[in-house]
């Protein structure tokens, strides 16, 4: 449960884009539907990783998605050191 | 005077002269405070290009006006010199309990000078100022010398120490205080050695006075319910510490590895927030009026005795961790406790040992030199170094020198991963454009917290860490931020929940003080100058600007960001014409003049 | 139901942020050397204990006041010093069990902590939830439950 608080999902799914996938794991997993959205919106603390690039700075939900991919998904609750 | 003290102690150690001066109201205005003020100082009074080891540096303690108050997470204060480490200025933060009790001991500033004959601490008690002989104390451990200190003054009294790292002048060495809060980069401690000045204990009874104490703690109970609400200071932090971020920068493929051949590290999950969390936390730590509390209270069973300390955070988990290719979090957080008691920076420990080990691979360094083999993963050898370069001892009193020197000495100077010949912290600046320019232009070398864009970039993913377009901008502007939060004296974690406009009221509120947000960003624009100033007339200039060849030219092999550099040269050049400065680095007339620095 | 300040050191980070708003709340300057409320810091464990009087049912500083300056508010049930009467003699910081009596010099010849006249400034800010100010009943039965659950993982891990 710590570990999906703090958000480190992995899962291997085969799927056709991230909005696929996402559906597909919370499907299995529904506990996780109020710790990604909020109202059918992807939470704005949420940041979703294809092989490590931020999906806003790709397609979004719609970013398309190989066999190999890695989908990383966390909450945006990490800092810095002093 | 409301906020700040009013007051600055100047202790000079070859005289023996204790002088009590009345800090200028304009001057306070115009720098704030701590790092502000301080560099003010050591500006107007350094001799240019004095030695670091002479006894005409100063070594500045300072505290903000908000320091010691219970403004969120306004605990910290500034150690402030010329580096010995990079012969720039050096501003070293820590947090803990001392900070403030220099102010309630009336202070809003020690200034030390000179250089004692025998080993000493300053005792200080409200008025009362003693030099006292710290012969007992020279060659003991920081926990050690806390105890022993505390025993001869007042177990009320808070210590700033050096461990032996700062006695041996070790380059690197920091300053410790409360035991376990480090002001830990750019040498701090070495320079106290240098002075012979073992220690400072402080014990303050009087209290801080404020101008318009309603609005303050109105302003107080704001940003504690918007610290409490926000998901990085609210809950990150306070769950998993700064480690958390191991997991996230190693996702972002940034992770840097084997000295920055890599972005990705294997071990990366043995050495995560989350497992530190699950094997070694016993509680969090705050320091003063911090609601945070990231600090990391853990217990580990080393041959077979039970060691309680504080740490690893995040930079150090990376630099004894990922760095030298170590994924024994153990075996990281006894180097962390041992870094703590010989008062050194394990950042720059851990990027010099690393350094070493690519040197040992590439058949530079031999065992003739080392005295051991030196492969990536070797964490007993690290252990070992560890002991033996805050002694100077062997091979230890070339690691001694930081990694620049020691690359230099062995004809591979582009091995060092340092900016101003201080060590990189752990963020891969190929896959975060903005934090490479951080690097190459902090005032104080190598260095995240002077321009944190690490949080814009990958944190909050507000821009695109792959691009250099806008990063200029953005790092101007966290750069500013941070002089003034800096300057303040609160926590530079509680700028990922407040902005500008929520210290403002509190620096008001305190200080009787009209700023205004632009006002008060302009001060930290101001003290941002000034510390270029002062590193333009020690000599350093565009040509320091720089990044080790390694980020400007090999790309990342792996992950994520593959196949980038840093796109530094452009984003120099607009970095430049936005601060107002020449193609050279220098701010122009204008722009001093501007910022009443002309 | 009359409400009791109680403290759970588990929680508490050593932040110390009790103190300072207590000593400004109580002397306008921000000053924890005269808080009634102090964070203990154990050095070698790194253990926080915030300690400050407990409003004792029988409380000894009461019976030793030769003036009869110490009584109990009806309010709160704080057990308050009364400074009109107070003549400095110390006799109840001697007595205190904890120690939760202070003196601070001439102005304060004692002082301890009135629970803020029933809004204790202390639990207002404590960001940890160490401090809490909580009808006794509400907080007995919360520590039943927290323990009832420890209770209950042990006694279902054991297999007949």
């Amino acid at each position: 449960m710590t570990r999906q608080a703090a958000g480190l999902v992995h899962l291997e799914l085969a799927g056709v884009t991230v909005a696929d996938v996402l559906q597909r794991l919370l499907a299995s997993n529904p506990e996780l539907k109020s710790h990604l959205f909020d109202g059918g919106r992807l939470r704005p603390d949420i940041c979703i990783l294809v092989n490590g690039r931020n999906i806003r700075y790709l397609d979004g939900e719609a970013t398309p998605l190989d066999d190999d991919d890695t989908i990383t998904i966390f909450r945006q609750v990490a800092g810095g050191a002093p | 005077m409301y906020g700040w003290m009013g007051t600055i102690l100047r202790v000079n150690l070859s005289t023996g002269a204790i002088t009590k001066e009345k800090l200028d109201e304009n001057l306070a205005r115009d720098y704030i405070g701590a790092r502000g003020l301080a560099s003010k100082t050591l500006y107007d009074e350094l001799p240019p290009r004095t030695d670091p080891f002479d006894p005409a540096n100063l070594l500045i303690f300072a505290a903000g006006p908000l320091t010691g108050t219970a403004a969120t997470s306004a605990s910290r204060y500034n150690v402030v010199t010329k580096s010995p480490l990079t012969g720039a200025i050096a501003a070293s933060n820590s947090g803990g309990y001392l900070p403030a009790e220099i102010r309630y001991a009336g202070y809003d500033m020690i200034i030390v000078e000179g250089r004692s004959e025998e080993p000493v601490y300053l005792w200080i008690k409200d008025d009362q100022v003693e030099i006292r002989s710290a012969k007992a104390m020279w060659g003991k451990g920081t926990r050690e010398t806390d105890a022993l200190i505390r025993d001869e003054t007042d177990d009320e009294a808070k210590i700033i120490s050096i461990g032996i790292a700062g006695e041996k002048l070790v380059r690197f060495a920091g300053v410790i205080n409360d035991r376990e809060r480090a002001a830990g980069r750019s040498g701090v401690g070495a320079v106290m050695g240098s002075k012979n000045l073992k220690a400072v204990a402080v014990r303050g009874t009087g209290g801080i006075k404020i101008k318009d104490g309603a609005a303050f703690r109105e302003a107080v109970l704001r940003n504690l319910a918007k610290i409490k609400s926000g998901p990085v200071t609210g809950e990150g932090l306070p769950t998993y510490g700064t480690a958390i971020l191991v997991n996230v920068i190693n996702s972002h493929g940034i992770l840097p590895t084997n000295n920055f051949q890599l972005g990705e590290f294997a071990g990366a999950e043995a050495i995560s927030g989350e497992t530190l969390t699950r094997d070694l936390l016993v509680r969090n730590r705050g320091c003063l009026a911090c609601p945070i509390g990231c600090g990391r209270v853990t217990e580990i069973n080393w041959e077979g005795n039970r060691e309680r300390g504080e740490g690893p955070e995040y930079e150090s988990i990376w630099a004894l961790g990922a760095a030298c290719g170590i994924s024994d979090l153990e075996l990281i957080t006894k180097v962390n406790f041992l870094c703590n008691e010989y008062g050194m920076d394990p950042i720059t420990l851990g990027a010099t040992v690393a350094c070493a080990m690519e040197l040992f691979a590439e058949g530079v360094l031999t065992v003739e030199e080392t005295g051991m083999p030196l492969h990536f993963g070797d964490g007993q050898g690290l252990l070992e170094l560890t002991r033996k370069t805050a002694m100077r001892e062997g091979f230890g009193d070339v690691l001694a020198e930081g990694s620049a020197r020691l690359a230099e000495k062995y004809g591979r100077p582009e091995l060092s991963m340092s900016s101003k010949k201080q060590e990189y912290p752990a963020y891969d600046p190929r896959g975060s454009q903005g934090i490479g320019l951080g690097y190459a232009t902090s005032n104080r070398g190598g260095c995240h917290v002077r321009g944190y864009t690490i949080g814009a970039e990958i944190v909050a993913a507000a821009v695109d860490p792959l691009t250099s377009a806008g990063k200029a901008k953005l790092l101007i502007d966290v750069q500013d931020f941070t002089c003034v939060v800096d300057s303040v004296g609160m926590c530079l974690f509680t700028t990922f929940s407040l902005g500008v406009d929520d210290v403002l009221p509190l620096l008001n509120a305190a200080t009787g003080v009209d700023y205004t947000t632009e006002s008060l960003l302009q001060a930290g624009e101001r003290i941002w100058n000034l510390e270029r100033l002062f590193n333009l007339r020690e000599g350093l200039g565009r040509e320091d600007d720089s990044l080790a060849p390694r980020l400007l030219q090999e790309p990342l092999p792996a992950g994520p960001a593959k196949g980038n550099v840093v796109e530094l040269e452009s984003m120099l050049n607009e970095y430049y014409q936005l601060r107002g400065w020449d193609n050279e680095g220098r701010p122009t007339g204008e722009k001093l003049q501007a910022l009443g620095l002309g | 139901m009359s409400r009791t300040l109680v403290i759970d050191p588990k929680l508490c980070t050593g932040c110390r942020l009790c103190e300072l708003v207590c000593s400004f709340k109580k002397t306008e300057t921000y000053n924890p050397a005269r808080a009634r409320i102090r964070t203990i810091v154990m050095e070698d464990e790194i253990a926080f204990v915030p300690m400050t009087c407990w409003q004792c049912e029988e409380p000894v500083c009461q019976e030793v006041c030769p003036t009869g300056a110490i009584g109990r508010d009806a309010a709160t049930d704080a057990v308050l010093i009364s400074l009109e009467r107070c003549i400095g003699c110390k006799m109840c910081m001697m007595v205190c069990p904890f120690g939760n009596i202070q003196s601070n010099g001439a102005k304060e010849p004692v002082v301890k902590c009135d629970l803020c006249g029933g809004e204790p400034e202390c639990v207002l800010f404590c960001p940890t939830k160490a401090l809490q100010y909580l009808p006794a009943d509400k907080f007995t039965l919360a520590r039943k439950k927290r323990i009832a659950e420890k209770f209950r993982s042990i006694l279902e891990e054991v297999e007949w």
